[in-house]
């Protein structure tokens, strides 16, 4: 028995040298990759499906941010139409200087990043509207992935009349709760412009892109910056709501370009679900 | 919860205590840094909308026999400018509880620890660059005879301040962390060789992490796959430490398994790491001489971490850590990703009474240390080094890459003049590839050369004056600085200072002062700062982990205390 301790870092040593994988890529392939394609998700609910909202905060003199939006891109070219990005530029690398002349910072985008407390970029949140809960590029690909396995808990429909004449936009909102809530939710809507282009840092040589195209830029909020209050007594299955809202578009923003985007948020700021859809 | 059943089992000890015959002991220190913000464009400071930030700590350690317990108080209302917001709150995110006897030493909770040179294992805490990454877990200690010892440890990681019911370091899909060491010492194993002259002494790490598969993406002729994820990943070293006389070697080799990350874009490369030391000292003589080599090495408990989030490795830093404002206006970010390089050191003495040693004698420290981009080949033709989901790239152990990160030539003397003055002077002659170390690849590499004159004057009994000149001429980044600063301190209560770097012929017309002053308090273990200026944006490295700094205009205040 009194050697019996003695045993303790042998069994230690046994349990962990078993612990490690090595992973081979397939025949006749240098890429470490499942040999089937991954993205198959279930189709088949007709009420509305589940979307993820991505917020990416961002900047044109951020030389990591073009992979952050690189993750974006693929995450839309493998789940086509599941995928809402709001790209908010801010912090000191969206401040325009030198070569870098345009300036896609907001009064309000910057007010979000305050609030949240962002000195670094890139960072994002995947259906959240919390500081808590940002996260790097490197793991949205997972969250986004878990994320469309749920539910919908709400449809949320986007009805755009815009008048090119004056360059008024009426915004309907048509919500649908799918399950019974018993607590107020928010509903937050901004408008984005895409295709802007501008120079942007990059982390690969000559560390710059003349002419990039900048991609669901937040330009305002459509409804209040951190959201309407709806169903305030709470919600109950298939019970419906419609929010509308006006706004005039800035006459240096191409409204061919603009898209307006809506997400629903419950009180511990998790998006419940989103969608967005073109001005025209 | 855990939290709430710690403070009370703590508070029980604390009682207990007053009936104990022996009591132990309880000793801790304080600390709080407040800083208020205003926005100067010149500089690019930014106002807080708070106004006033806080960083806060405080460490209570109880130690009875053979039982110690610990805590920490962190508090951080909110959080200091250039550290990681993530930390906005308060709580106890360190505690532990440790027993040791019969050849046996057990810690449940939060600890630090290093296995060798940290090459594959070592978590610890450093305020300055707001570095945390303690484990929470079990580690055992167990030294069955003279010479050799075991160390166990399971747990996982502390990340930031995150905040859940099951614990401050839990976050989602949180890695685990197994490790395992032996250490040899023949010289106190074996009787006959207690009193060697050679001392020899071999180890052994073994560290295995478990995570989670997490998706990720990538296209190949345009159709997107998912990569193949290893969920545990190991990592390995051998260790030798060697001395004789005047000589002593030290060496350590690791070996990773394929570990695709975040950090090193998703490659599948085994990782290397190879450090070695060789040092001789004699009377008024040292050398030192150390060489690394760093391949895709970044190890951390979650694959998708960055910046200095979850290492579960170090990666020692050869270069020299400078103190003098200037000296360390460029300092070395260690490359997980791939590094080499040497670096060496002569320090000397020139005798006392002769015509160079005048009649204190000097002091002369040469240092010269130099690292380099490993070398990097296609693994096909068709395939882009580094290309995310592949082996990424092959690489020749003794070739050494194009790119040259950083090189720092320095010499530093250190002479007495009288016993009322003393000086130091420094030149340093650098290179800086500002475009990796940084990660700004549009920047351009540095040339500088820094001249810096430390003069401490001693004017009667307890009353010193120290003035510091500096200069940094280069004709990149923000160009030429040049650096004044006095303090007066009367000990061993008070100091007061005033200092100015000025930034002149800055290729962006932004040319600068950034002014400060400060005076200081200390009683016993307690002192307080509070001083008020400009200061500028740059980065603070130590051992090669960095932190950047913002510029920031404003009053600061901090206080110590050790109890």
């Amino acid at each position: 028995m009194k050697h019996l301790k003695y045993l303790i870092p042998f069994a230690l040593v046994m349990f962990i040298l078993n612990s490690c994988d090595k992973v081979t890529p397939p025949d006749g392939s240098l890429f470490y990759i499942n040999d089937t394609v991954s993205a198959s998700l279930n189709d088949t609910q007709n009420i509305a499906e589940k979307k993820v909202l991505i917020i990416d905060f961002t900047g044109i003199r951020c030389t990591n941010c073009p992979g952050a939006h690189e993750v974006l891109h693929q995450l839309e070219n493998i789940y086509p139409d599941k995928i809402i990005p709001i790209a908010i530029h801010g912090t000191l690398l969206a401040y325009p200087t030198g070569e870098y002349i345009t300036d896609l910072r907001t009064i309000q985008g910057n007010e979000i990043i305050d609030e949240f407390g962002i000195n670094a970029i890139p960072i994002g949140l995947v259906d959240y509207f919390d500081k808590t809960y940002l996260s790097s590029e490197a793991t949205w690909s997972d969250e986004v992935t878990t994320n469309l396995q749920e539910a919908p808990l709400f449809g949320i429909e986007i009805e755009n009349t815009f008048n090119n004449t004056d360059n008024s936009l009426e915004v309907l909102v048509d919500l649908t709760s799918l399950s019974n809530f018993e607590q107020s939710l928010s509903l937050i809507v901004y408008l984005v412009e895409d295709s802007i282009i501008t120079r942007q840092a990059t982390n690969v040589s000559p560390g710059y892109i003349e002419e990039y195209e900048q991609m669901n830029v937040f330009r305002t909020a459509v409804s209040n910056l951190w959201g309407d209050t709806v169903f305030s007594e709470g919600s109950s299955e298939n019970q419906t709501d419609t929010k509308t809202f006006n706004i005039t578009l800035d006459n240096t923003w191409n409204a061919n370009n603009c898209k307006i985007v809506a997400f629903i948020c419950d009180n511990s700021n998790k998006v419940l679900n989103a969608n967005s859809a073109k001005i025209k | 919860m855990k939290q709430l059943v710690f403070l009370l089992v703590l508070s029980f000890i604390f009682m207990s205590k007053i009936y104990a015959q022996n009591g132990g002991t309880v000793r801790g220190n304080f600390q709080t840094t407040m800083q208020t913000y205003k926005s100067d464009s010149l500089i690019g400071a930014t106002d807080a909308p708070e106004f006033v930030l806080l960083n806060s700590y405080a460490n209570i350690l109880y130690t009875n026999a053979n039982f110690t317990a610990g805590m920490r108080y962190e508090g951080y209302f909110n959080t200091l400018q250039g550290y990681d917001t993530k930390n906005d709150g308060f709580g106890f995110p360190y505690r532990f509880l440790q027993y040791s006897a019969d050849n046996f030493d057990i810690t449940v909770g939060n600890f630090y620890e290093q296995l060798g040179n940290g090459l594959v294992f070592r978590t610890y805490e450093d305020k300055n660059i707001g570095y945390d990454n303690a484990m929470d877990g079990i580690r055992v200690k167990f030294n069955p005879h003279q010479g050799i010892y075991f160390t166990g440890i399971v747990g996982t990681q502390r990340y930031a301040f995150s905040k859940t019911d099951i614990g401050y370091s839990q976050v989602q899909n949180q890695g685990l962390i197994r490790a395992f060491d032996i250490e040899f010492s023949p010289n106190d194993a074996i009787d006959s060789l207690n009193d060697a002259k050679t001392r020899i002494s071999f180890g052994y790490s073994f560290v295995s992490k478990y995570q989670k598969e997490q998706s990720q993406f990538i296209t190949v002729n345009d159709t997107t796959y998912s990569l193949l994820m290893p969920q545990n990943v190991t990592a390995m070293s051998g260790r030798m430490n060697l001395s004789t006389g005047a000589f002593a070697f030290s060496g350590e080799f690791a070996y990773k398994f394929n570990d695709p990350s975040a950090e090193n874009n998703y490659i599948y490369k085994p990782g290397t790491a190879t450090f070695v030391n060789i040092s001789f000292a004699k009377s008024g003589l040292g050398i030192l001489l150390s060489a690394k080599r760093i391949d895709n090495f970044g190890f951390r408990s979650n694959r998708t971490a960055t910046l200095s989030d979850l290492n579960i490795n170090y990666i020692p830093d050869i270069s020299r850590n400078h103190v003098y404002a200037f000296s360390a206006f460029y300092p070395y970010a260690n490359q997980n990703t791939g590094e080499m390089g040497i670096s060496s050191e002569i320090t000397f003495k020139l005798k006392k009474n002769s015509f160079f040693g005048g009649k204190y004698g000097t002091d002369i420290r040469l240092n010269y240390s130099r690292m380099q981009d490993i070398n990097k080949q296609q693994i096909d033709p068709n395939i882009e080094i580094n290309q995310k989901g592949t082996d990424g790239y092959i690489s020749d152990f003794f070739a050494i890459g194009k790119d040259i990160f950083y090189q720092d030539a320095n010499i530093q003397i250190n002479k007495k003049i009288s016993k009322g003055f003393k000086f130091t002077v420094i030149y340093q002659n650098l290179i800086f590839n500002y475009g990796i170390l940084r990660g700004e690849p549009e920047m351009q590499t540095v040339y500088a050369n820094v001249g810096i004159l430390d003069m401490t004057i001693k004017l009667k009994t307890k009353h010193y004056l120290r003035i510091e000149a500096e200069a940094l001429f280069s004709e990149q980044d923000m160009g030429n600085w040049a650096m004044l600063s006095a303090e007066y301190t009367v000990s061993p209560h008070w100091f007061f200072s005033a200092t100015d770097q000025y930034n002149y012929k800055n290729p962006n017309n932004q040319e600068a002062h950034y002014y400060n002053a400060a005076f200081g308090y200390k009683i016993n273990a307690t002192r307080l700062q509070f001083s008020y200026g400009r200061q500028r944006a740059g980065v603070v490295c130590i051992g090669g982990v960095c932190r950047a700094v913002p510029a920031t205009n404003g009053f600061m205040f901090s206080l110590t205390s050790c109890f």
